[in-house]
């Protein structure tokens, strides 16, 4: 038991160490994070603006 | 086509060409971004970091309120961002260029006397016009995207905006 209470306890202080940093790591970049998130919001709807340009294209072509 | 478009598509469909193209250029404007928040130590992090970050959420919320406008703000945010990092870095240069005359040198190029306290002064206005420049330019870009929503009528499609313009006018 005294094995079993000392594995879990080191399971445990492991997954409160881990959630910790990354809410650090979260705290810490939340300005870089939020504009990487952004950015790809504008890259994707630039990538739609592309194809819907290329099927005007195509329909021009037809 | 000129001939070296001709030649990249010959390797890349031009979509993906485009949108490689596109990647990139975001990958620039960060990494130009980090560098200049890195250049600018205290300021950088206090608030270029910030500015940037919230031209960038201006942008997008434009983007995605005013469809109408959509491809037309992406390319407007991304210059404006570029704009804004490529002044701080180039007149950051100018500031550490002209802080190394001292009062006598400038009189001597001027050719005539600049008093030692109107001398220094001048570098201090140079470097309050940055920090200025630096803090009105986010602030005008965010004032611009709102001025947008009101000329675009909201999130209202051009259709919706001159329906309910229709509705309200009595025509003679």
């Amino acid at each position: 038991m005294e094995f079993l209470g000392n594995l879990f306890s080191s399971i445990g202080a492991i997954h409160v160490n881990a959630a910790i940093t990354i809410w650090t790591f979260l705290v810490n970049n939340l300005t870089m994070l939020l504009v990487i998130g952004v950015v790809t919001y504008l890259f994707s709807e630039e990538i739609k603006q592309h194809e819907h340009e290329f099927v005007q294209d195509k329909r021009r072509l037809m | 086509m000129n001939e070296k478009g001709l030649l990249i598509h010959k390797h890349f469909t031009p979509k993906l060409y485009l949108a490689l193209k596109n990647l990139f250029i975001y990958i620039a404007l960060i990494g130009l971004w980090v560098w200049t928040v890195n250049m600018y130590a205290v300021f950088g992090t206090g608030w270029i970091k910030f500015a940037v970050a919230l031209m960038w959420v201006a942008g997008a919320i434009a983007v995605w309120g005013i469809p109408e406008e959509r491809e037309q703000t992406i390319k407007e945010t991304k210059w404006a961002v570029f704009g804004y990092v490529l002044f701080l870095v180039l007149y950051r240069l100018v500031i550490v260029k002209f802080s190394q005359f001292s009062p006598d040198q400038v009189g001597v190029s001027l050719g005539v006397n600049v008093p030692v306290a109107s001398a220094t002064s001048a570098l201090g206005f140079a470097q309050n016009i940055l920090m200025i420049v630096s803090i009105l330019t986010p602030v005008g870009f965010c004032l611009w995207v709102g001025q947008k929503f009101k000329v675009n009528q909201g999130r209202k499609k051009k259709d919706e905006a001159f329906s309910k313009y229709k509705g309200i006018r009595r025509n003679p």
